[in-house]
C-alpha cells in the first residue's frame, strides 16, 4: 500500500514516523520529570 | 563556476563578521577558564545552539544531502540519531559531569578521567591523545567540505580552498576561544536554519514537490523508498543500521568536541529542555536535507543537472540544486555563507579542542605543572594553529565521500570514548586499569576495523566502529574485575552510580 498524500510505501511512514513519535515523547517525558532540585 | 563580485562580497562580509566576534570575544579573556569554557557563562540559546553547531558539521549540508542522493530513504536514520545525540550527551553524560565539575572546577573531559580513575598522567594523558587524534580525523573532514564549497564558489583549487577556509576559522578560534566558537557558532546556527527552511523547498518544488520525488524513486528502485534496504549487497541493512545509529547518537554524544560544552553552561537547568529543542531544531534542518538529496537524485537522472567530475560528486548535490532552483547570483552567494556556517561550526569547536587537550591536559597537568595560566592560554593557541595545519595537510586528498571520513571520525569517537565515560559515571566496579584497556583497544581495533572496511579487504555487516565498540566494553569488563576497585570515597565525590541526578 501507498501512502498516498506522501508518495511513500506504509511501512517507511509507519516506521519513520513512530521513531520521530517516540523520541520526542521520551524527550518531553524527560524534560517534564526534570526536578528544579538536585544537581 | 567563476564568482562574481556580489559573491565575494557576501563570503568577504561572512568572513569580516566571524573574525570581529573573534576580535569581540578575545577581550573577555583573562583566563585558562574563560578561554577553555567561556567561564561558565553561556546562556541557554547560545549553550543550545553551541551544541547544535557542535554536531551540525559538514556532513549537515553537504554529506547528508549527498547519502540521501546515493542510497535514498535507508539513510533517513541518520536525521534522527545526530539530532538525538545531543540529547544523550545531555541526559547521560552532561547532567552528571556538569555536576562533578561544578563541585571539582573541570575545564574538560579528561579532567573527569584523572579524578575518577585517580589517574593524574597516564588515563589523562591516553585520553588526550586519542581525543586529538579522532578530532584531526574528524577536523580533515570538515575541511575537505569547506573546500567543497569554497571550490564551486570561486573555481579555485582544492588546496587553496583549504588554505582560505582554515586561515578564518584559526584566526578568529586562537583569539577567542570558546567565547568566539559559541557566539560564532549562534551566528552560524541561525545562518544555517533559516537558510536551509527557507532554500531546501525550493530544491524539492524544482523537482516536482515532495510526494512525486518519492514516486519517482520508487519507479525507479521500490527498495529504495523502504526504511532500510535489502537484497544482496545492500548496504543499509537492517543490522548496519542498528551500528549506525548508535554510532551516530553515542559516537557524537560523547566525541570530544560536543561533550566539553556542557561544562560551559551557565545554568543546569538547560539541561531540561535544550534536548528536545536542539532535537527539533536539528531535526527539521537534517530531515529538510536528506529530501533535497532525494530531489538532487531525480534533477540528476533527468539530466537537468549534472554534478562535476571528481570522485565525490556526490557531495555537490545540495550545492547543484539549489543552483539550479535560484537563478539569483545574490542567492548563490548567500548560500555559500550557509554552507561555510554549517561547517566553521563545527571545525572551530574541533580545533579548540585539540588546542585544549593539548595545553591543559598533556602540557599544564602533565609536563609543566607550574606553568602560569598566560603561558598554558599561548600554549594552547600555538597548538590550535599546529591542529590546522597539520589537519591540512590531512585533507589535501579526501575520500570518495565526504561522509565516509566523517562517519570513521565519528566512530573511532565512539569506540574509544563511550565505553570509559559510560562505565566511569554509572559502574563503581570500573578501574583504571580497565579504562586504559578499553580506551587502548577501542582505538586500536576500531582502526584496524576502519582500515578493513576502507581498503575493502573484507566486507563487514555492521559499521566498523561496533566492532571497537565491543572490544572495549568487553576488555572494560574483564580486566576491571580482575583489578581492585576505587575507594568509596573517590566513587562517591564523582557521583559514580546506576543513577543520572539524585533529587534531594
Amino acid at each position: 500500500m501507498y501512502c498516498f498524500m506522501l508518495g511513500l510505501p506504509d511501512i517507511t511512514v509507519i516506521v519513520v514516523g513512530g521513531a520521530v513519535l517516540i523520541i520526542f515523547f521520551l524527550l518531553i517525558f524527560w524534560a517534564l520529570s526534570w526536578k528544579e532540585a538536585g544537581v | 563556476m567563476i564568482a562574481e563580485p556580489v559573491e565575494v562580497l557576501l563570503v568577504a562580509v561572512y568572513f569580516v563578521a566571524m573574525i570581529a566576534i573573534g576580535v569581540w570575544a578575545s577581550k573577555k579573556i583573562q583566563s585558562m577558564s574563560d578561554y577553555v569554557v567561556a567561564g561558565r557563562t553561556l546562556g541557554f540559546w547560545v549553550f543550545t545552539f553551541l551544541m547544535i553547531g557542535s554536531v551540525a558539521s559538514g556532513m549537515s549540508l553537504l554529506g547528508v544531502s549527498g547519502l540521501g542522493y546515493k542510497y535514498a530513504w535507508p539513510t533517513i536514520w541518520e536525521q534522527l540519531a545526530v539530532p538525538l545525540s545531543i540529547g544523550v550527551c545531555i541526559i547521560f553524560f552532561g547532567v552528571k559531569l556538569y555536576a562533578i565539575s561544578k563541585n571539582s572546577n573541570f575545564l574538560t573531559v579528561q579532567d573527569y578521567f584523572a579524578m575518577r580513575y585517580e589517574s593524574e598522567t597516564g588515563l589523562r594523558g591516553l585520553s588526550a591523545i586519542a581525543g586529538i587524534a579522532v578530532s584531526m580525523i574528524y577536523l580533515a573532514g570538515q575541511y575537505t567540505a569547506i573546500s567543497i564549497v569554497l571550490m564551486w564558489l570561486f573555481g579555485i583549487p582544492h588546496w587553496a580552498a583549504l588554505l582560505a577556509g582554515a586561515a578564518i576559522v584559526t584566526a578568529y578560534t586562537v583569539i577567542g576561544g570558546l567565547y568566539a566558537v559559541a557566539w560564532t557558532t549562534l551566528v552560524q546556527g541561525l545562518i544555517l536554519i533559516i537558510g536551509v527552511v527557507i532554500m531546501a523547498p525550493f530544491v524539492i518544488d524544482a523537482a516536482g514537490g515532495f510526494s512525486a520525488v518519492n514516486e519517482y524513486l520508487g519507479s525507479i528502485d521500490p527498495t529504495s523508498v523502504l526504511p532500510w534496504s535489502t537484497g544482496q549487497g545492500a548496504v543499509f541493512a537492517p543490522e548496519y543500521i542498528v551500528s549506525f545509529f548508535l554510532l551516530l547518537s553515542i559516537g557524537l554524544a560523547c566525541a570530544p568536541h560536543v561533550i566539553n560544552n556542557v561544562l560551559a553552561a551557565k545554568d543546569p537547568n538547560y539541561f531540561k529542555w535544550t534536548p528536545l529543542v536542539a532535537f527539533i531544531i536539528y531535526g527539521i534542518v537534517m530531515f529538510l536535507l536528506k529530501f533535497s538529496g532525494f530531489a538532487g537524485f531525480v534533477l540528476v537522472n533527468e539530466g537537468i543537472i549534472t554534478l562535476p567530475a571528481v570522485n565525490n560528486a556526490s557531495d555537490f548535490i545540495f550545492l547543484y540544486g539549489v543552483k539550479h532552483a535560484f537563478s539569483s547570483l545574490m542567492l548563490w552567494g548567500i548560500f555559500a555563507v550557509i554552507v561555510l556556517a554549517a561547517v566553521m561550526s563545527t571545525t572551530d569547536r574541533l580545533m579548540l579542542t585539540i588546542g585544549t587537550y593539548f595545553s591543559w591536559d598533556i602540557y599544564k597537568k602533565i609536563l609543566r605543572p607550574t606553568a602560569s595560566d598566560d603561558k598554558v592560554l599561548k600554549v594552547s593557541r600555538i597548538s590550535v594553529f599546529s591542529a590546522a595545519i597539520i589537519t591540512l595537510l590531512m585533507a589535501l586528498n579526501p575520500p570518495d565521500m565526504l561522509v565516509w571520513l566523517i562517519w570513521a571520525g565519528i566512530g573511532i569517537m565512539f569506540a574509544t570514548f563511550a565505553v570509559p565515560l559510560m562505565a566511569g559515571l554509572y559502574w563503581r566496579r570500573a578501574t583504571r586499569q580497565g579504562a586504559l584497556a578499553a580506551i587502548t583497544l577501542g582505538l586500536g581495533s576500531s582502526l584496524v576495523f576502519g582500515g578493513i572496511s576502507y581498503f575493502k579487504i573484507a566486507s563487514l555487516p555492521v559499521h566498523f566502529s561496533l566492532y571497537g565498540f565491543i572490544i572495549a566494553l568487553a576488555s572494560m569488563i574483564v580486566v576491571s574485575l580482575l583489578t581492585r576497585p576505587h575507594s568509596d570515597e573517590v566513587l562517591n565525590k564523582t557521583m559514580t552510580g546506576w543513577y543520572i541526578r539524585k533529587v534531594e
